[in-house]
Parts: C-alpha cells; sequence; structure tokens
C-alpha cells in the first residue's frame, strides 16, 4: 500500500504503539513495524507520491527508518526485528528494483556503525566544501547525479545518507559540519516543519551558529499527476546546484 | 469489412508497465463479434475485459499466464477470408512469460525470510568510517585523474594549466585559483602545516589593482615637512584634525602645472590623463576603495568637501558605484588621523602619483609623493611636493610658529599685552615632552 495512507495508522501509533510501554509500567510494548512506500517522481499525483515523514518524526517512542538502495539493507531489517518499540519503515518504490549505488569517480562510500548506520559518500582525495544530508529515495536520486551535481556546481559535496530520521544520528552530521562549515539539507518533501529544520536546529545547537546552512525540499504544494508539473514541484538537480553555490560564495 | 482492426490494451493506473492474460474467450482464427469479449487481462488493480472492436476473425498468440504490454497491437480482427491468419498476428509473447503466482506450483521449500537475502553484487563498503585523520585531502601529483567541475575546467585552459598539476581529485574553480595565484610560500624543502587561507576576493582585486602600479612601477617616494596646520574645523567633523580636503584641493590643481604626474605608464609611453580625478583612500576595517573625485580640479573647497562627505557616507553604506572607485587619476592617502612618522604609498595601477599624508606632534604634518620613475623623475616630484607643502601652510589661520599656551591657547602676544605676564614658561610633562605653559596655567598644573 502507498505510505501516502499511513495516516490511517496515526491514531494507533500515536496513541497505542508508542504508549503502551510507558503505560503498562514497561510490562508491555508494541515493537510493530509499518513499512511505508514514498515519495514522487513517477506521475501518481497528489495522494500517491508524498513524503509524509515530517508527520511522524514528531512521535516519541517511535522509531522512523528511511531504507536506501545506497548500501544493503539486509542489516537494518534484521535489526528491525529487535527493536522493543514501534517503528515505521519508509521505503522509496524507485528503489526497490535499484541495483546497490556504486560511487562515482573520485567518491568513496563508507558507513558507520550503529545499528541504522549514517552512509557518508565522500571525495576520496579533495577537501569537501560542504555537506549534504539526505536520506530516503532523494538519497538514490541525487546520488545518481553526485557527478553532474559537482561539475555544475563547482562545489565538492560531502554527502550524508541517513537510515534513522528518528532519532536522527547527529554525531555524525556535526562532525561533517564541523569540518566543512557548510551544511544542506535535502528532502522531497516540503520543508516547513519538516526534517532539514531539525537537523539543522540540532547542528547548530551544537556548534553555536558557527555554520552556513540550507534547506531544499519540495515546493509547498500538492503533487500535480502531470510529470513536468511534478518535476517542477520536486527538488531539482538544478536547485541543489544553485543553493550549493550560494552556501560557498564568500561573505562580502 | 476490408480493413484489419488492431486491439491495443489501455493503460488504467501508473503501476504497471505490462497487464498478464487470465481469460482466453476466442483461440486465433475464430470469426468474433463487435463487442463480444475476447480476453480478460489482470493488472495489479483489476481484471479488465477486453472486447472486439469489429466483426471478424480474430487473430493471436496469447495464452493464459501471458505477459502484454500496454499501448501496442496485441491482437487483431482481420477481414473474413484472410488467407495468412499466422502472418497477421501482430505480437508474440516472450519466451519466458510472466507468471502469475496462482499458476505457480508451491515451492518444496519455503522461501527464506527477507532478511537472509544477501546480495550477489555487494558494493565495496567499508564497514566503519575512516578516522578523519586517515583523510587524504591531496595525493601526490600524477598519481590520480582529477575530475574538473565545469567552472574549473575553463578556468585551467584559459590558463593554459594540466590536469596533472593539481593534486586533489576533485577540482573546482577555487583550486585552479589558488594554483594561479602560487601555491605555495615555503622555502624548498620545508613543509607547510596545511592551515592556508584563501584569498578573498575583495582582497585579489586589490592586489592586482597594486599589481599593475607599485608592483610594475619603478616605485620611488619623496617627503617633506610640512608642519603644523592651525586650521579652525568644528571638533567632530569630518575634517576635524586632518587636511584631506586641503591636499585634494591643491593638489588637484598643482597636477595640472605637473601634468606627468597626472599621467599613466603604458606600452613604452606615458599617456597623460585628460581629467584630474582625484582618488582618496577610505578604508574601514579592511575594505580599502579609491574614491575618485570627479574634475577635483575645478571645484572649490565647498563643493569638494560635500563631494567627499557625501561619497564618505555612501561608502560607510557600501553604496559607491564601480565607476566611482575606478576613475581616479592620482591619488591621496591621509593617515593623518594617527600619528606616524613616515608612510611608503603604493601607486595604484594606470596612475603616476599617489600623496601620503602623515601627522605627528613633534612636526606636525608630512607629506609623501611615491610616484612611478618611468613616467616622471625626482626633481620634478620634489617641486610638486614643495609647491604643494606651501600651499597648504598657506591655509594656517595664523602665522603658525607664533608661540602659545599648550593648555589654553593663548598666545605669548595675549599673554603679554593682555594680562601682563612676562612671557610664556616652557615646562617638561611626564613624559619628557617639552610644552609652552602661560602663568595661569602653569601655576594650575
Amino acid at each position: 500500500m502507498f505510505g501516502d495512507f499511513v495516516t490511517y495508522a496515526f491514531d494507533q501509533l500515536v496513541n497505542n504503539a508508542s504508549k503502551f510501554f510507558h503505560m503498562y509500567h514497561g510490562m508491555m510494548s508494541c515493537p510493530v513495524v509499518v513499512r511505508a512506500p514514498m515519495g514522487g517522481r513517477r506521475g501518481y499525483g497528489p495522494t500517491h507520491s508524498q513524503s509524509l515523514e515530517r508527520f511522524l518524526i514528531g512521535i516519541d517512542n517511535c522509531c522512523v527508518l528511511t531504507l536506501s538502495s545506497i548500501i544493503d539493507v539486509a542489516p537494518q531489517l534484521e535489526t528491525l526485528l529487535h527493536l522493543k518499540g514501534p517503528a515505521v519503515v519508509i521505503e522509496n518504490k524507485i528503489d526497490y528494483a535499484a541495483k546497490t549505488f556504486q560511487a562515482p569517480a573520485g567518491f568513496v562510500v563508507e558507513a558507520n556503525d550503529p545499528p541504522f548506520p549514517t552512509i557518508r559518500v565522500r571525495p576520496r582525495h579533495a577537501r569537501p566544501d560542504v555537506t549534504i544530508v539526505v536520506y530516503g529515495g532523494s538519497a538514490r536520486y541525487f546520488l545518481d547525479r553526485l557527478g553532474e551535481i559537482f561539475e555544475r556546481a563547482d562545489v565538492v559535496p560531502e554527502v550524508l545518507v541517513l537510515t534513522a530520521i528518528h532519532p536522527i544520528d547527529i554525531g555524525a552530521v556535526v562532525e561533517s559540519v564541523s569540518r566543512t562549515g557548510r551544511l544542506m539539507t535535502v528532502e522531497e518533501g516540503a520543508t516547513f516543519g519538516a526534517v532539514g529544520g531539525e537537523i539543522i536546529a540540532e547542528v547548530n545547537a551544537v556548534l553555536r551558529g558557527k555554520i552556513r546552512s540550507a534547506r531544499l525540499g519540495s515546493k509547498p504544494v500538492p503533487i500535480p499527476s502531470a510529470r513536468s508539473l511534478e518535476d517542477a514541484t520536486l527538488p531539482s538537480i538544478d536547485e541543489i546546484c544553485d543553493m550549493l553555490q550560494l552556501l560557498v560564495e564568500e561573505v562580502r | 469489412m476490408t480493413d484489419s482492426v488492431n486491439i491495443l490494451i489501455d493503460r488504467d493506473n501508473a503501476n504497471d508497465e505490462e497487464a498478464t492474460v487470465v481469460k482466453v474467450y476466442a483461440v486465433s482464427g475464430t470469426l468474433v463479434h463487435a463487442d463480444e469479449p475476447v480476453f480478460d487481462v489482470e493488472n495489479s488493480k483489476a481484471t479488465i475485459e477486453v472486447i472486439a472492436p469489429a466483426e471478424g476473425v480474430l487473430v493471436h498468440a496469447l495464452a493464459v499466464g501471458d505477459a502484454v504490454p500496454y499501448g501496442v497491437p496485441v491482437a487483431r480482427i482481420v477481414p473474413p477470408g484472410t488467407t495468412d491468419l499466422d502472418g497477421a498476428i501482430p505480437f508474440k509473447p516472450g519466451a519466458v512469460a510472466f507468471q502469475k503466482p496462482a499458476f505457480v506450483e508451491p515451492p518444496a521449500t519455503p522461501p527464506k525470510p527477507v532478511v537472509s537475502v544477501t546480495r550477489v553484487t555487494e558494493p565495496a563498503v567499508a564497514p566503519v568510517y575512516a578516522e578523519v585523520e586517515d583523510y587524504q585531502p591531496e595525493a601526490p601529483p600524477g598519481s590520480l585523474t582529477p575530475r574538473f567541475s565545469h567552472a574549473a575546467a575553463a578556468l585551467a585552459a584559459e590558463h593554459g594549466l594540466a590536469a596533472s598539476d593539481f593534486r586533489t581529485e576533485l577540482v573546482t574553480s577555487r583550486d585552479v585559483q589558488l594554483m594561479l595565484r602560487g601555491t605555495s610560500v615555503a622555502p624548498p624543502g620545508v613543509e607547510q602545516v596545511g592551515n592556508r587561507t584563501p584569498i578573498l576576493p575583495r582582497k585579489r582585486e586589490e592586489i592586482e589593482f597594486l599589481r599593475g602600479g607599485a608592483g610594475d612601477t619603478m616605485l620611488s617616494v619623496l617627503g617633506c615637512d610640512v608642519g603644523p596646520i592651525t586650521i579652525h574645523r568644528e571638533p567632530g567633523t569630518t575634517f576635524s584634525g586632518k587636511i584631506t580636503d586641503l591636499v585634494v584641493y591643491e593638489a588637484s590643481r598643482l597636477v595640472r602645472k605637473y601634468p606627468r604626474l597626472n599621467a599613466a605608464y603604458h606600452d613604452n609611453g606615458s599617456e597623460l590623463h585628460a581629467c584630474v580625478n582625484a582618488g582618496i583612500a577610505f578604508d574601514e576595517g579592511g575594505r580599502l576603495v579609491v574614491y575618485g573625485v570627479e574634475n577635483a580640479d575645478k571645484k572649490d573647497l565647498l563643493a569638494l568637501r560635500a563631494d567627499i562627505e557625501d561619497a564618505l557616507s555612501r561608502y560607510m553604506e557600501k553604496k559607491l558605484s564601480r565607476a566611482e572607485i575606478t576613475r581616479a587619476t592620482f591619488t591621496i592617502s591621509d593617515l593623518s588621523s594617527m600619528e606616524l612618522d613616515f608612510i611608503l604609498p603604493l601607486l595604484p595601477r594606470g596612475q603616476s602619483l599617489i600623496v601620503g599624508v602623515t601627522r605627528n606632534p613633534s612636526r606636525g604634518y608630512s607629506i609623501y609623493a611615491g610616484f612611478d620613475h618611468r613616467v616622471t623623475e625626482g626633481l620634478e616630484v620634489a617641486k610638486f611636493l614643495t609647491d604643494l607643502r606651501d600651499r597648504l601652510r598657506s591655509f594656517s589661520d595664523g602665522p603658525a610658529a607664533e608661540p602659545s599656551c599648550w593648555f589654553c591657547g593663548r598666545s605669548a602676544r595675549e599673554e603679554v599685552e593682555i594680562y601682563h605676564g612676562r612671557g610664556l614658561i616652557k615646562v617638561v610633562d611626564a613624559h619628557g615632552e617639552e610644552h609652552l605653559a602661560c602663568n595661569a596655567c602653569w601655576r594650575m598644573v
């Protein structure tokens, strides 16, 4: 079923599954895993193309994962079986048929150790100018075009792909941004009240405002069915290049 | 019916690229009537009846379980009496047709749970991050094939740089610019610590400006003392404690007398500037610009002051135009707001003269002239400087040499004639500085 209709499970997640452990003094929990295929770029229209994770990351005691085809997800699915509380797993329909990502020339793919790793796609022999944080289906969409983004934006990015967007592995993001000084978040949903803003706020709290940041997402409108209009609504390569150039532009 | 009619399956949902045949009502070669069902096909959402669009003989090669694509002819109605029915079949399913799970025999062993699936093409992913210390932002030259951004490729090509010149694998235009400005200032054999800070664009512009001037000229500097200029100024106004306006006013008129000081060296010759635009260096916290007062030699002192004050306020608001900060034909750099003994003014591009102004308590004001020795020479500049000095001195309110009380300003003449004193007393303060004091001030101190 399309993840857009996770709204029907919202009450059970908010008022039941995520609360049982605390309501019943730890004697009971509800380790349910809800799989939600999300995302656009296939012309499915307003109710079958959304990215609703911004409504889910605010549920306390409910893990929100975003799987992608950047690395093998088998270990992450295995870990899911051992979670004590509820989890929503956001997948992307385009990723189902995709082969695992191969880094373009000049970049290497690494993943850190936590059960839901943060994947790092970094330049092999170059200093990164900007940290880009991305997750889910957008990760593959933009990483497949990473070489083009570098060539057009004239910026060397280091890309972090989150596997968990609640809770967020903020340490990995802070480490990277402390080196680059610039942070850009990319998500497929609209940016207001969403994941990117939370990441920027968390990083700012640690690095105390010493960074430049920007967030990219879709236009704040229902996603059109026509492919041309959908492309104009969702974040594009043009937009990411423009935003990267603004981030590295020196302050006069 | 004389023509054959194709049967196409319309796409009715966005999910699927093809549908599956689940029922065949008429075998190939059967006569069918218009609107009679011929197949049932199923997509991921629904089963759909495909009807004959016309009467005729149905030809196809479809069987239950075959996958049929959307939008292409999958069967055809041909006129009765057509002989080559096989040749009229428009679509033959692939050798391996999609099988619905219902038609598949149950597997002997149950499928493995999804978590134990292993990928055949496992990507080369390091299990953990490389430590930051292991980052190798640079590699030995020639050991890698750099990839250039479009901007970097254009810039490198413009300056004839080769890919092998670079030590990073991903080259941006900033890397090329660093390369063009020389990557290392360390002596041979001495390693750099790697904390290189790139020059900001504003500073680069300044460097280019001076490189075309002082860096490329035969710079020489002469100087002379002017002494104190006792001109009345309201305290706290733009020109209090300074003589910028006077220097601009007099120097602009003087360069008409010495035209080679309002000129530039160019292509083995000197070219005289057609107008006199006096440049004034503004520098408020690392933002040096030279504002050009247009036709400064034709403006009176009041107009000059108004012009400079207006430019200064627009400089603070960063509103000076490009033309205003590039049109100067000679420059004045007034550092008299601080106590200095010497200035070596650097000549900007396209000019042959820069006048520096300093002030210190014992000598008063001093003026220095930096000039391009290819355009003019020391004797001419010395004459210009002494002329300028004399004209500046003429602005003093009274004889600059008249002694007065350092504390209250009372002149020796007033002390004797009005206050009936004997004259001024020379006193030495705690710093060893000598001052003149009137009788009243000496008693107080």
